[in-house]
């Protein structure tokens, strides 16, 4: 072998969980991503694994999605989803039966969901963490925890106590779902800035990714580019992401004959048809069934399932050519043995492309007998390359610009703020109350879970895209309002018990998160 | 606050206290009865809050304190524009890096700086000194500085860095008449100087920079609108 290529999915959504509404629409995030990414993936794992085919990933599972995974309620709410989506399904099924084009489709969506059901409630009985937990035990996946609300931490480089919680929150709830500590780290949105590292060792952690600019900008020659592992100076290693594959494989998903992601019969059809089907009865949402493919122009053609696979075939070996092309002219230029670290969003596969998980599922297939490079992930290249060259990495991100501008705007700039009034107000309530029990305890935990929530990097890059932008005001605006609240009822000495449960349990990430650990020490 | 003082103010502003201590002033004849009530209610929740070793309330009823010295202090900050109606004991400064060229600023000045340098009546105006050193050793060395001046009522700014691979830190002051007071200075940020040395041969810097849109903030100047009119004032 020639190399090894590290594949790394980084998975994450903002924690949305609305138990005082019958059904809310940003659930929908989470029901999306389960339906076209996670449960696929899981699937063509299990396929994998079937066939004896060898794989080889790191997957970050944020502690935010990893709540949403483990929540009983949302996973009741999920049930429901798939049945009505499954009785979608079989009503477009009966539609368009007779329609040579449409009717396998619709078909196609149909056994999705039925599968998903099947998967879900039959074979995991909800546990899809329980899921990945076994093909890490069986060597196949490593799993990394990212930041404990995904908080962009170059933010809070003057704020010790933030890392500090950011980061052990994360490896607490990775450790409880996962029976032990996390080795790697995923920097939201891979913001780094020098001398994170230090908490990251405090945590136990070994490794961690930074952009490509970060470690090549820097002061710090890096003798052999991206395609090694590094050493910071206090020994916590690093893998800088490979801008080729970050181009070249979202490139793929944009072929004219894969699933068009905007063309939804949500929109598309009747509203007295789809009406049972949308969250609120009232305004139409995309359902998830999409009969339209790329095609490259207003006119869409029909989506047609044969020509996708043919084309995911067709990508996946261009993929490995050229990963192949890279390694042979890497492995003339290195003394050591190249990696290639290729990160991506999860959601990318499945949700954002289609047939990404297919594709990913068919790279490993065609990979199989390759002799150019092998699958790894981070946690074995460091122990076969322990001598990495120490080099300090700069203030960097993947963000647009390749810094913090993407948080910087005038669309969000408002949000820094609130919540570094909040953070300041929280280390106060640590040094008043150092060692409260009971009630107050209780108020006290869910105060640091509130500051933690409106840390999410989610709600400014929201505003910053303008995509859902009332939602994200409302949840930053949400959580500075609940922590308001806590601050008068703590002044007060009067505790608003009823409504501190009810906060608690809408809000109920984290549930070790102990207050007392939000201090700068 | 003096029982003059009180006397003065507007009986909307009156109610708003009442219902602070839990008083109505509908109950009253005149401001007068009011106030005596009032001043009662104040040191039984002053003592209330000692009593409970409740810190936090002590100092939330600072804002009533009533005394020739010290001006009321009435109103919760306004959470329209969601931010915390707490009272805050320190003066914080807080300096975000942007990107290599641009700091983000953002500060609080406590109640307590408020009340001590009467800043209630917006009649002064606010400083940021931004000091911009070299490492030199273990320790930082000021090379330079300059002051921008912004508005009373802002409480965030965007400062362009004039050099990079240098350490700033930014200062803030009130100035009234000729005094002019330091409240808080910020943590230290570093400005990286983007450097590539590509002697390698590993990386398509072309493609690295453009796919990433850093060439646009390694060579061209950030937007206009980001700028966000820096008046500086140089020695």
């Amino acid at each position: 072998m020639k190399g090894s290529l590290n594949l790394i999915l980084q998975s994450h959504l903002p924690f949305v969980r609305h138990p005082e509404y019958s059904s809310f629409l940003e659930e929908n995030w989470f029901f999306e991503a389960m339906d076209e990414s996670y449960l696929p993936l899981l699937r063509a794992f299990d396929s994998l694994e079937r066939d004896g085919v060898p794989f080889r990933m790191t997957i970050s599972l944020s502690p935010t999605l990893l709540s949403m995974m483990s929540d009983e309620f949302l996973q009741e709410r999920y049930v429901g989803h798939l049945k009505k989506m499954i009785a979608l399904a079989k009503k477009e099924l009966e539609r368009v039966s007779d329609d040579e084009k449409f009717g396998p489709l619709a078909g196609m969506y149909h056994d999705l969901y039925t599968r998903n059901y099947e998967d879900f409630v039959k074979r995991y009985q909800h546990d899809v963490i329980g899921r990945f937990l076994k093909y890490e035990k069986s060597g196949h996946l490593e799993l990394i925890t990212t930041a404990a609300t995904y908080a962009y931490l170059p933010l809070y480089e003057s704020e010790p106590a933030v890392v500090k919680t950011q980061i052990n929150a994360a490896v607490q709830l990775f450790e409880s779902c996962f029976e032990h500590r996390p080795r790697g780290f995923w920097l939201p949105d891979m913001g780094y800035f020098p001398g994170l590292e230090k908490y990251l060792k405090n945590a136990g952690i070994a490794y961690f990714f930074t952009s490509a600019h970060g470690l090549l900008l820097g002061k710090d020659e890096a003798s052999c580019g991206v395609f090694s592992s590094y050493k910071t100076p206090n020994g916590t290693y690093f893998f800088a992401r490979d801008v080729d594959s970050g181009l070249v494989v979202p490139s793929y998903a944009a072929a004219p004959v894969y699933r068009e992601f905007y063309r939804d019969i949500g929109f598309d059809l009747p509203f007295d048809y789809v009406r049972d089907y949308m969250p609120d009865k009232k305004n139409r949402v995309f359902t998830g069934i999409k009969y339209y493919a790329v095609t490259g122009s207003e006119d869409k053609n029909v989506y047609n399932i044969d020509a996708a696979q043919k084309q995911v075939r067709e990508h996946a070996a261009d993929f490995i050519k050229t990963v192949n092309l890279r390694f042979e002219k890497l492995s003339h230029q290195m003394s050591k043995e190249p990696v290639i670290t290729a990160p991506f969003d999860t959601e990318l596969f499945g949700h954002g492309w289609f047939e990404g998980v297919q594709w990913i599922e068919e790279v490993f297939r065609q990979s199989q007998k390759n002799d150019i490079f092998s699958w790894g992930v981070p946690t074995e290249y460091i122990a076969r390359n322990r001598d990495a060259e120490t080099v300090s990495p700069i203030f960097s991100s993947w963000g647009n610009k390749g810094f913090s501008e993407v948080w910087f705007h005038e669309k969000n700039d408002w949000v820094h703020k609130p919540i570094f009034q909040s953070i300041e107000m929280m280390k106060d309530f640590v040094f008043r109350f150092p060692n409260e029990g009971a009630l107050k305890e209780r108020i006290l935990n869910q105060a640091l879970r509130e500051v933690l929530l409106m840390q999410a990097s989610d709600w400014p890059f929201i505003l910053y895209n303008a995509t859902d932008v009332a939602y994200a005001e409302s949840r930053i605006k949400g959580h500075v309002e609940n922590f308001n609240r806590i601050y008068d009822n703590l002044c007060s000495n009067e505790i608003d018990a009823e409504w501190l449960i009810a906060l608690t349990q809408r809000n109920n990430i984290f549930p070790l998160l102990d207050y007392r650990t939000f201090t700068d020490e | 606050m003096t029982k003059s003082d009180l006397l003065k103010l507007p009986r909307k502003k009156l109610a708003e206290i009442a219902e602070e201590f839990s008083l109505s002033l509908d109950d009253y004849d005149s401001k007068e009865e009011f106030i005596e009530d009032l001043f009662e209610a104040a040191a039984e929740e002053t003592r209330e809050s000692l009593k409970a070793n409740n810190t936090v309330s002590q100092i939330r009823r600072s804002k009533f304190v009533f005394n020739s010295e010290l001006s009321l202090i009435l109103s919760k900050i306004e959470s329209e524009s969601c931010e915390n109606s707490a009272l805050f004991v320190n003066t914080f400064f807080k300096a975000i890096l942007r990107d290599n060229q641009w700091v983000f600023v953002l500060w609080q000045i406590s109640n307590v700086d408020s009340m001590n340098f009467r800043l209630n009546d917006h009649d002064y105006r606010l400083l940021i000194r931004v000091c911009e050193c070299e490492a030199e050793g273990d320790a930082l060395k000021l090379v330079d500085d300059f002051e921008i001046e912004v508005l009373a009522t802002d409480s965030t700014h965007y400062i362009n860095l004039p050099h990079q691979n240098r350490y700033y830190y930014m200062e803030l002051f009130c100035v009234r008449d000729s005094s002019r007071i330091m409240l808080a200075r910020t943590n230290t940020v570093f400005s990286p100087q983007l450097r590539f040395d590509n002697s390698s041969g590993f990386v398509n810097i072309d493609s690295l920079l453009i796919s990433n849109k850093i060439y646009e903030s390694v060579i061209c100047p950030p937007p206009e609108s980001d700028s966000s009119a820096q008046k500086i004032i140089r020695d």
